[in-house]
């Protein structure tokens, strides 16, 4: 399982503890991916899921790509579509835990970036979304848009009785204009 | 009179304009291809020995920014953003609202690892770790910028900030590093009569005319392991003529060469920046030239004590003419705390300790001349962003 090719190389030589039950949950990670649209690029050992947008047809990331992309360097993905990056607040503890296990970046330093791009007009950083849950949703639902969840975020729809369907997530024209 | 009613017209609007635009962003916080944000930035100053800022000596709030930007992505390549803002700094600063940066951004490449655009219009001029953005309190480490490198009170600040022109900048992306280049070419212009007085102080009501000629500036900067550590080489090449009200006085023109090498440690707690300028400037006239070099830098130490408290302290060192290195130069000691409660207002509480008279603001002092030898300053910050 751990050689299968979505999986980024950050899954580090673990304890065989985690490996497994890490194990456990993919198969749990893909299911729901092909249902709710989001397709999972990059698991890590802290149980950090990088999620894209499944018309993004990427099925993994590098570190130096994932770095170009939520230091909005990288502003396309290789079929023109333009990215979207949604990210939880600075003092989330998930995107704490994105930036230093998934990212290896300070998040004041990534935070740093993003307000040095917003106030040159260099860039516009990534959309701010309050909640793991809301994350989920919006990425699911925006052409082009990547984000993070745990993997615990990612698996608990699956028993929830009505995975929103992507048709009624994506209607709204603004979120892809 | 009038002056100051066109002021405070001028910031209603602005201030008009940055409620209106944070209602906006409330409203469409999920779409993420027209993108409304400002800030808002108020000090106090209390110094002794020389005026920092309007009359600091008796407590200053002359020290106010505002701005309100809006960035377009109206392609996956073509970007379009602007920025208004206004600054009151003293008399170095009228408060008058300007077009800080109105540009398009075309992105002529990407691929996996690397990509290169260019910027049409008034960009901001890559200088430094922190010209860019020196006018947003949340993008620099403490109230005042360093004088050293940034030179803010003197006026030069206004020749380095941005240009009409044409900016083009490219990135290559490696595993554990990535490297950018920047390089501008700016458009000539006729530099204001507030300009030349904040450069030449009293001196410049004998010139009838300043010109900035095709200014040019390049920056090189390479940033490892995520920007753990960041190097930076910043050049820059003014051209400027100067054109006297006499007849019978020649034409002085001033070519400008100045080099920046900029170097930042981020750790989990602290950080450590330094940067190191050299500037050289050979001053023209029928009569002959003469030469000027100056030579500033700065060393800061930043440490995090709680996720929302920053204790900052700099020590600068500036040289405005070698040849004269013990009559020139001047030493500023600042020590900082920010405190952020919210990721959106900042509180900083500075002090400043200056020996020697380089960067503090000659227009600000017509009445305490000469100016003393030393200046502390006590100084307070409130920033609000949205």
């Amino acid at each position: 399982m751990l050689s299968n090719p979505t999986i980024s190389k950050y899954v580090k030589p673990l304890n065989a503890l985690k490996a497994s039950i890490l194990a456990l949950f993919l198969p749990i990670l893909f299911c729901y991916s092909t249902h709710a649209d989001v397709l999972i690029t990059t698991l890590n050992d802290n149980g950090i899921v990088v999620i894209t947008n499944s018309d993004v047809k990427k099925s993994e990331l590098d570190l130096g790509s994932l770095r170009a992309i939520f230091a909005v360097r990288k502003k396309s993905w290789e079929s023109k579509l333009p990215i979207k990056v949604f990210v939880l607040p600075d003092n989330n503890v998930i995107h704490q835990l994105f930036c230093k296990s998934v990212l290896k970046v300070y998040p004041y330093v990534l935070r740093e970036q993003w307000d040095r791009l917003l106030f040159s007009g260099t860039g516009i950083p990534p959309t701010i979304v309050n909640t793991e849950k809301d994350l989920l949703a919006i990425v699911s639902a925006t052409p082009g848009a990547i984000g993070y969840v745990t993997a615990d975020a990612v698996a608990t729809p699956l028993n929830s009785k009505n995975p929103q369907p992507k048709s009624s997530l994506s209607e709204p024209a603004t979120s892809n204009k | 009179m009038m002056d100051y009613a066109y002021k405070s017209i001028l910031r209603r609007l602005l201030f008009g304009l940055l409620a209106l635009s944070s209602a906006s962003v409330s409203l469409g916080n999920t779409d993420d291809s027209v993108r409304v944000h400002g800030f808002l930035s108020q000090a106090y100053l209390l110094s002794d020995g020389n005026n920092f800022y309007g009359n600091s000596l008796r407590g200053s709030t002359e020290y106010t920014e505002a701005g309100v930007n809006a960035s377009w992505r109206v392609t996956s390549t073509l970007n379009i953003s602007g920025q208004l803002l206004s600054r009151d700094a003293g008399s170095t600063d009228n408060g008058d609202l300007k077009v800080d940066f109105l540009f398009a951004d075309i992105k002529s490449l990407e691929n996996e690892m690397s990509g290169l655009g260019f910027r049409l219009g008034r960009v901001r001029n890559a200088f430094g770790f922190y010209n860019d953005t020196r006018d947003v309190l949340f993008t620099r480490q403490t109230i005042l910028m360093p004088q050293a490198v940034y030179f803010e009170g003197n006026g030069f600040r206004e020749l380095l900030f941005a240009s009409d022109g044409a900016q083009l900048y490219s990135y290559w992306d490696a595993d554990e590093n990535s490297t950018t280049f920047n390089f501008t070419l700016g458009r000539s212009k006729s530099l204001s009569a507030g300009i030349l007085r904040n450069l030449f102080g009293p001196e410049a009501s004998i010139i009838h005319k300043g010109e900035l000629k095709n200014p040019v500036f390049a920056q090189l900067q390479h940033s490892r392991n995520g920007g753990d550590s960041k190097f930076g080489f910043s050049m820059f090449n003014i051209h400027l003529d100067l054109h006297p009200s006499f007849a019978n006085m020649a034409d002085v023109t001033l070519d400008t060469v100045g080099y920046v090498v900029s170097a930042q440690k981020n750790l989990p707690s602290w950080t450590f920046t330094t940067e190191y300028s050299f500037i050289t400037t050979d001053f023209r006239t029928a009569q002959g030239s003469q030469n000027q070099e100056l030579e500033s830098a700065y060393l800061q130490a930043q440490y995090r004590l709680k996720p929302d408290i920053t204790l900052t302290s700099r020590y600068e060192y500036i040289v405005t003419d070698r040849d004269h290195r013990n009559e020139t130069d001047s030493e500023h000691i600042v020590v900082g705390v920010r405190w952020a409660p919210k990721p959106n207002w900042i509180l900083d509480v500075n002090a400043y300790g200056i020996r020697g008279v380089s960067g503090i603001p000659g227009v600000d002092n017509i009445d305490n001349v000469p100016l003393s030898q030393r200046t502390e300053i006590f100084a307070v910050m409130l920033g609000y962003r949205f």
